[in-house]
């Protein structure tokens, strides 16, 4: 850092004058050999991405708009009789209604354990990072290896009714999963456990971004403690609130290994079974290929309504 | 927030955190010591607690991996074993062995490949602004958020048609694909924090656009480099998805073999959490030892917020 | 650049280089030997643990005994509980890359890959001999809507079975032979939860969602077996359906029996179910479960007769519920010649008999060597083969195992009974959307059974 200073210094020497000439002059160079390796690299980037992901999403809108069942891979186009069929179909409402469920759950969950742990860590806690560190890792983890990890948390003799026996809270014990009224929370619990300690590293790093000064003027004014993070440090941790929201809002659009794995399928019944779970057993479970793209181009828009917005805020109107 | 007073503090050049308590006390705010205290415990006390309940399924399974079925049936899920075994870590790496080395190989593969395209890309997108880099860099990050659940059938046909289903091949191509997108915020991000000027400087002294990625840009940025390969390749390293719709039995990825393990037609705990935990040493043990650079990754902006 | 940097970045360099380094020297030396070897065969099945893996080892020695030069290589995917499977085995012919041959259940389930041209017709397989003693019913799971045959199934798991706890039932003086109807049932149960003695509060055992589909099944079955066929040819596709009170009856009946099941099903796999049963303070003393169960009691070192024994689920008693796997010869593949000896092989006697004493099931053929097994199986053989023979006994194809209706209606129809047994819905519900499912994929129904 100490010699990109220097370099600064160096730079502010210059005169403007002689600076616009010789980015002149590199502009004319645009085929020089260098410039084109690095915009081949680009370009080949772009052209990946193109196709990888925007040639994709139509190909994928093309095969919701025919008839493709099963492995047969001839089929017509029949317009936008899947989607006709999905408004009708209530299995589609009920994994929407989950998914929304679950949303409203899972989200201020992550966000509020996650803001009260950054700030109980920013209290010049000693062994900050090793705290940290701990939290961190359920974020760490694949989420094949937390379903099963909750799958032997949720069992009758497992850890949670054990140890609520042990608290002599034995009368909480429930049946986490096989409860459809509870087996929502049981799973939006096990993933605000895993997302939490992300959540909270993301609002750290928020709240060490903020100039002292500002804190030290409010402090100057009387605020302290719970006056201080309420008036002061979370309004200036707006942006990042905004941020763990879109990325859990995101994630709990595209949620599906857990919940496939921890509650068989996305039961019992449909009690967990979320947009992308309907989607993937449409597909491979009954076969509809047609029919699950369908669903999955909606999912697809669902996200870019939320998406395109915070895109636009964030990185536009700078 | 009062500009103020803000302003005036600046001026004053307090910075330090002695001077800083000097002038509290000075100016009268200080707790009693037993309040103090008090307030101490309690804040210890609640982390303990968070950290226990991030810790006990962790702690749990680890401690059935070194149970035996019979150990599993006579101790509390959160005793240690009577009796510790290794035999669950013996099975579980006899089934995991092949599968995890193919999962190093393409993770690391691909990490680094993501991260060097991500680079170049951010690069361009803030260094050599052109038209509509914007709106591009816009196109790119919406890739970030696809759920890829939308675009299976037409990947799946792809890597089908290029005639590397099922080789590592086709995992390397499809997560330093989908990687792109994340890197290039990591590295776009970071780099803008570059101030323009000293790549005038650099224009200058005669250096070309490849000259200052490599002399100038690259070795400025280890930390993105450390966030970006620290993500991405958590997420290559844990995904699922493709590895099921994109490997057979030629090569398999752990996550797979895993699942394939775990999920079979008998439930053995203490298997299936040796066979977790071997799988997830590599991610942890990358958290544990990189974990401090991801904060300070998110700290210089990595994520914008 | 600060030291500092320095060191993440030589960390990270060291890191990635060694990780590549020796991930890839290790690839190399554990490479396979290349393809290309002209005389293999590659089977794919789900067959993963102790006993299972035992027997398709039995049977893969078999053919190398015939034919020792083959190599047979075996791919084993048994995660979520057969879903990876299905999901490989679909995008392996999707790919165009057909394993050599492939595991699956016998009926419905192939039927996708039927549909779109990629099996291959097997009738030189299935000799007058073969057919004379598989019984006509497993036949004719194995013929495509065309008339030709296009699986050889290797066993028949027997579905509806009522494992039970002998010594708890004993000492509640419970008389298993008594356990006919469901009234029976029900009283024995409450019997057992007001004793108190055995400290059992849910006397039956059940498992995660599909093994309550399985449990249903057995239901339906026993309210009568021209309930059982209409429904499988999608016949109950309305309210007004001739069957369809038959079918409110039996979820009626199931869900009273979920008033006596754990409460934490939903996240149970089928052998944790089963070992409720087992063990020094087992917590339930029944469960309805398919006959792979009796591997759980061995393990636990039980004998069949003693410590725990079996009856039909109640009112099933003259039927037996199959479940059948099989093989199948795809289009396309590097091996023909060797898949063809493979199969023939599958649905010897020999073959037959090697496979089910390790697997826990019993001889798709009639003419099994009985002493080859164990006293469970030889009590199973007996029903079987006098079940086939007898006009008044039936035997009856899964629905939830792949074999007696589309795989869509199958799909669909398991997350039904989950949300019965979760309470979520009505048993009337239930049966009005099992009648609504029927009609929706009646064009799938292709199959006529006649029981």
């Amino acid at each position: 850092m100490e010699q990109v200073r220097n370099d600064i210094d160096i730079i502010e020497d210059f005169k403007f004058e002689e600076k616009r000439k010789i980015s002149k002059e590199i502009r004319k160079n645009i085929f020089s050999r260098d410039k084109l390796i690095i915009r081949l690299i680009f370009i080949t980037c772009c052209i990946l991405l193109a196709y990888f992901i925007y040639y994709f999403i139509v190909w994928n809108i093309f095969v919701s708009m025919t008839d493709w069942v099963g492995l047969i891979q001839t089929y017509d186009f029949v317009g936008l009789e899947n989607y006709f069929r999905m408004v009708n179909d209530p299995i589609f409402w009920i994994s929407l209604t989950n998914n929304l469920v679950f949303m409203l759950v899972f989200i201020p969950s992550s966000i509020i354990i996650g803001l009260f742990l950054a700030i109980l860590l920013d209290q010049k806690i000693r062994k900050e990072g090793v705290f940290r560190t701990i939290y961190l890792l359920p974020y760490a983890l694949s989420f094949i290896v937390t379903a099963y990890l909750w799958q032997w948390m949720f069992i009758e003799d497992g850890v949670i009714n054990f140890i609520l026996d042990m608290f002599g809270l034995g009368f909480l014990k429930m049946s986490w999963i096989s409860d459809p009224n509870i087996a929502l929370f049981s799973v939006s619990f096990a993933l605000v456990w895993q997302f939490s300690g992300y959540i909270m590293l993301i609002f750290l790093a928020a709240i060490r971004t903020i100039p002292k000064s500002h804190i030290m003027a409010a402090q100057i004014d009387g605020a302290s403690g719970f006056k201080l993070y309420t008036r002061v440090i979370i309004p200036q941790i707006k942006t990042s609130t905004f941020t763990a929201f879109v990325i859990l809002m995101i994630f709990s659009l595209k949620a599906f290994d857990f919940i496939w794995i921890l509650t068989d399928e996305g039961g019992p019944g449909w009690a967990t079974a979320i947009l992308p779970i309907t989607i993937f057993k449409v597909a491979f479970n009954s076969n509809y290929f047609a029919y699950s793209s369908a669903m999955a181009t909606t999912l697809l828009l669902i996200i870019m309504v939320i998406i395109i917005p915070y895109l636009y805020i964030t990185y536009r109107k700078r | 927030m009062n500009s103020h007073k803000v302003n005036q503090i600046e001026k004053l050049g307090v910075v330090d955190d002695i001077k800083w308590e000097k002038l509290r006390k000075s100016k009268g705010f200080k707790l009693s010591k037993v309040k103090r205290l008090i307030k101490r415990v309690i804040l210890y006390a609640v982390l303990i607690v968070a950290v226990l309940i991030t810790i006990i399924p962790l702690w749990s399974g680890i401690m059935s991996a070194f149970k035996t079925q019979a150990d599993l049936s006579l101790t509390s899920p959160i005793a240690p074993p009577l009796i510790p075994t290794l035999e669950p870590f013996i099975y579980a790496w006899l089934e995991l062995q092949r599968p995890l080395i193919n999962s190093v190989l393409f993770t690391t593969i691909a990490t680094v490949i993501s991260c060097l395209l991500g680079s170049v890309c951010g690069f361009v997108l803030t260094k050599l602004k052109f038209k509509g880099s914007k709106t591009l860099f816009m196109l790119f990050t919406i890739g970030i958020f696809l759920p890829y659940q939308s675009i299976l059938v037409p990947l799946f046909i792809t890597i089908r048609n290029l005639g590397i289903y099922d080789t590592m091949w086709a995992m390397i191509l499809v997560h330093s694909v989908y990687g792109i997108p994340m890197t290039t915020l990591l590295f776009r991000s970071y780099y803008d924090s570059i101030p323009e000027s000293l790549i005038n400087a650099a224009k200058t002294d005669g250096a070309g656009v490849m000259a200052i990625y490599r002399r100038l840009i690259i070795p400025l940025s280890p930390l993105p480099f450390v966030v970006a390969g620290v993500f991405q390749f958590t997420s290559i390293w844990n995904d699922y998805l493709f590895a099921l719709i994109l490997t057979g039995a030629n090569f398999e990825p752990a996550s797979f073999a895993l699942s394939n393990m775990a999920g079979g037609t008998e439930t053995a705990w203490n298997n299936t959490m040796a066979g977790t935990f071997l799988y997830s040493l590599p991610v942890l043990l990358i958290f544990v030892l990189l974990g401090k650079y991801l904060m300070q990754g998110l700290m210089a902006g990595a994520i914008k917020g | 650049m600060e030291p500092k940097k320095q060191t993440i970045i030589f960390v990270l360099i060291a890191v990635i280089s060694t990780a590549g380094i020796v991930a890839g020297v290790t690839y190399v030396i554990m490479a396979p030997t290349p393809e290309g070897e002209v005389d293999a065969l590659e089977i794919y099945h789900w067959w993963t643990s102790g006993g299972e893996a035992a027997a398709i080892t039995a049977l893969v020695d078999e053919f190398i005994t015939l034919y020792p030069d083959t190599t047979v290589q075996q791919v084993q995917i048994a995660g979520g509980g057969g879903f990876e499977m299905r999901v490989k085995i679909k995008t392996l012919m999707l790919a165009g890359q057909p394993p050599d041959t492939f595991q699956i259940h016998n009926g419905y389930e192939w039927k996708i890959f039927y549909d779109a041209g990629l099996l291959d017709n097997i009738d030189n397989i299935w000799t007058t001999e073969l057919k004379a003693a598989v019984p006509d019913v497993v036949e004719d799971i194995s013929k495509g809507p065309d008339g030709h045959y296009y699986s050889v199934p290797v066993n028949i798991h027997r579905s509806n079975v009522m494992w039970y706890n002998a010594k708890v039932l004993q000492y509640n003086a419970i008389d298993p032979a008594t356990l006919t109807t469901w009234p029976a049932f029900w009283a024995a149960c409450d019997k057992l939860i007001a004793n108190g003695t055995s400290g059992i509060t849910n006397p039956v055992a059940m498992g995660e969602q599909w093994t309550a589909a399985h449990a249903f099944e057995q239901v339906l079955a026993s309210v009568g077996i021209d309930t059982y066929e209409a429904w499988i040819n999608g016949d109950i596709d309305s309210v007004s359906a001739t069957h369809y009170a038959d079918l409110l009856t039996a979820c009626e009946i199931y869900e009273n029996l979920t008033d006596y099941i754990n409460s934490d099903w939903a996240v149970l796999s089928w052998d944790s179910a089963i070992a409720k049963l087992i063990g020094a303070s087992p917590t339930a003393a029944f469960s309805i479960m398919g006959d792979w169960a009796n591997g759980e009691f061995f393990q636990a070192g039980w004998t069949h007769g003693v410590e725990y024994d079996t009856i039909g689920v109640p009112g099933t008693g003259n039927m037996y519920g199959l479940v059948v796997d099989c093989f199948e010869k795809p289009k396309n593949i590097p091996h023909p010649t060797n898949v063809n000896r493979w199969l023939a092989v599958v649905a010897s006697k020999d073959g037959q008999d090697a496979f089910n004493p390790l697997k826990g099931s019993i001889s798709a053929r009639t003419d099994a060597n009985v002493t080859k097994y164990g006293p469970y199986q030889t009590s199973a053989i007996t029903d079987f083969n006098a079940i086939d023979i007898s006009p008044t006994s039936y035997m009856f194809p899964s629905v939830v195992h792949g074999s007696g209706a589309p795989e869509a209606f199958n799909s669909d129809f398991i997350p039904l009974i989950g949300a019965l047994t979760s309470g979520a819905a009505t048993a009337t519900a239930t049966a009005t959307a099992i009648a609504a499912l029927a009609s929706t994929y009646a064009s799938d129904f292709i199959k006529v059974w006649s029981l």
